[in-house]
């Protein structure tokens, strides 16, 4: 196994400055046959966009090692940091993977986040083509769209059913309405968006079930696949769910899930 | 274990003469003193409704699906309903006495009454949807001479099913059922999304992306009522696969043809178990 642990400035020195620290672990596996690729999942934990739960960083990535794939943690720059400084930092994580499939036999790029991560995430797979990120890193957009995004308990949608705390870390609070609507992402979706796997809980009560029945609506409509599961009991932010063992089955189908798209 | 094999009519004679014979296959769990809660355990109970267009009945989705109910501790029945030319609510009033009929027999039938749970596939998970959605109808107390509580199954496990009637569609089942050249309205009286209420039993729903038989919109557009009235749910959306995949293995798959089977699509049995058991409360 490969370990690496970079700052945001090792890892692209094009990123913007940043506040909040944020640093990228890298879990590269090192018992593959010369030539062969494996996919790569790059975690993104939640936290409202004000820090990064460790319960939903490194227990998952290795998890996804467990499973055969490369694995990466990106804790990214929350709050005072705005938007786009994570969803930079994301990107550069993607490319940085892409410009080293050689070296470590990096096949597809997969992005995994949860609750406010599972914006960041979704972001991400759905934004990919916004000028400020292949501008800011200087490459060209398609190198930067990520090959699948899973999504647990994600923050999607603004509005009634949202998770408000989140957008204003993002943003920043008392902006105009139509600053946090822009970043309702099941609007932004379109063919362009990459497959997705999402999970969420019936109960959630922190991130209502709305957002991701809503995101399914949306790329449905585009005709973009997708798994879903929702389970209907269980709160919000049960990362691996080592407690609730039907819940807990979200990571068997997440593997499964990478293996097929 | 015992398997019983009974006519409707035998089940409850106030059904409605068919065209078609309808029938009940009961695969019963026995008790043993020994085993598991011992000899008074009430086991929860899976009424399956195979699909095929409300044009016939799917082998693929009968016993494969039956015997891994039964094989989870649960009683398991299939139910035989009339097909086409039998005609609406012949086949609801069919579901509803096997409910009712359970119920009524929990002690004989080792079954825990306030566990139910009517699964269907298809077609056939309209015909389960509309037992757990449509039971307050007062066409089925009243012909069956039951109360109609007796007849409202506990939760519902729907694969693949026909829910709606319009842009999404599957005409095929509507046809079947109601008869053809019907005003629209007759038709969409039936579209199961739209006659969700407060009452409506939970629900686990699963389907694919890729069905082009029943699209997926039937299972997303009953997901969003269940939500609007907070009807529980679980839901599985699997990418790939075919309509009719029934358990996706080689106990459900078709001679010659590897389409059908597909180990991703299949774990949904085992968390539809895993639910009936949450559920329930059954260890």
């Amino acid at each position: 196994m490969h370990y690496l642990k970079m700052s945001m400035e090792e890892l692209n020195p094009r990123l913007p400055a940043h506040t909040y620290p944020a640093n990228l672990q890298c879990y590269l596996r090192d018992d593959l046959q010369p030539g062969a690729k494996v996919p790569l999942v790059l975690t993104m934990p939640g936290g409202g966009y004000s820090c990064c739960a460790p319960h939903e960083g490194d227990p998952i990535s290795f998890q996804y090692l467990a499973a055969g794939y490369h694995a990466m943690t990106l804790n990214y720059s929350c709050a005072p940091d705005r938007y786009p400084t994570a969803l930079l930092q994301v990107t550069a994580s993607i490319l940085w993977a892409r410009e080293h499939a050689d070296e470590y036999g990096i096949g597809k790029v997969f992005v995994c986040g949860f609750s406010a991560g599972g914006h960041l995430t979704a972001s991400s797979g759905i934004l990919w083509k916004d000028p400020v990120l292949s501008e800011t890193l200087g490459v060209d957009a398609k190198l930067l769209r990520p090959d699948g995004m899973i999504l647990g308990y994600p923050v999607l949608i603004w509005g009634e059913l949202t998770h408000k705390g989140s957008f204003y870390n993002l943003l920043g609070q008392n902006l105009p309405e139509e600053t946090y609507a822009k970043f309702s992402l099941e609007k932004r979706v379109d063919n362009d968006t990459c497959p997705a796997f999402l999970w969420h809980t019936f109960a959630d009560s922190g991130v209502p079930v709305e957002n991701s029945l809503r995101l399914a609506d949306a790329l449905r409509a585009h005709k973009i696949p997708f798994e879903l599961h929702i389970y209907p009991k269980g709160g919000h932010g049960l990362g691996l769910a080592l407690g609730d063992p039907h819940v807990a089955s979200w990571m068997k189908l997440a593997c499964q899930w990478i293996a097929l798209v | 274990m015992k398997l019983y094999d009974y006519n409707l009519h035998e089940i409850n004679p106030n059904l409605p003469q068919t065209v078609n014979p309808a029938h009940v296959q009961v695969l019963l769990r026995e008790n043993s003193a020994r085993i598991g809660t011992g000899i008074d355990m009430r086991r929860p109970v899976v009424i399956n409704f195979p699909g095929g267009g409300y044009a016939h009945l799917s082998e693929r989705e009968s016993d494969p699906v039956s015997l891994q109910f039964s094989a989870a501790g649960f009683q398991a029945l299939t139910v035989y309903y009339s097909c086409t030319p039998d005609r609406y609510p012949v086949q609801l009033l069919q579901a509803a006495a096997v409910v009712a009929w359970v119920r009524q027999h929990a002690d004989e039938l080792l079954a825990d009454p306030e566990n139910i749970y009517v699964c269907g596939f298809s077609a056939g998970g309209h015909l389960a949807a509309s037992t757990g959605i449509l039971w307050k109808e007062p066409v089925i107390s009243e012909t069956l001479g039951v109360d109609a509580k007796m007849c409202r199954p506990d939760g519902m496990i729907l694969g693949y099913p026909v829910i709606t009637y319009g842009t999404f569609a599957n005409p095929g089942s509507f046809h079947n059922l109601l008869g053809k050249n019907q005003p629209p309205q007759v038709y969409e009286k039936l579209s199961l999304q739209t006659r969700v209420d407060d009452t409506t039993p939970p629900a686990f729903l699963w389907h694919t992306f890729s069905d082009d038989a029943v699209p997926l919109e039937n299972t997303l557009m009953l997901a969003s009522a269940l939500r609007a009235h907070m009807i529980p749910f679980e839901l599985h959306i699997f990418p790939d696969g075919p309509h009719g995949l029934s358990v996706a293995n080689t106990q459900s798959s078709l001679v010659g043809s590897e389409t059908l089977i597909n180990p991703h699509v299949s774990e949904w049995m085992k968390l539809a178990v895993e639910w009936v058991r949450l559920q329930s409360h059954f260890e």
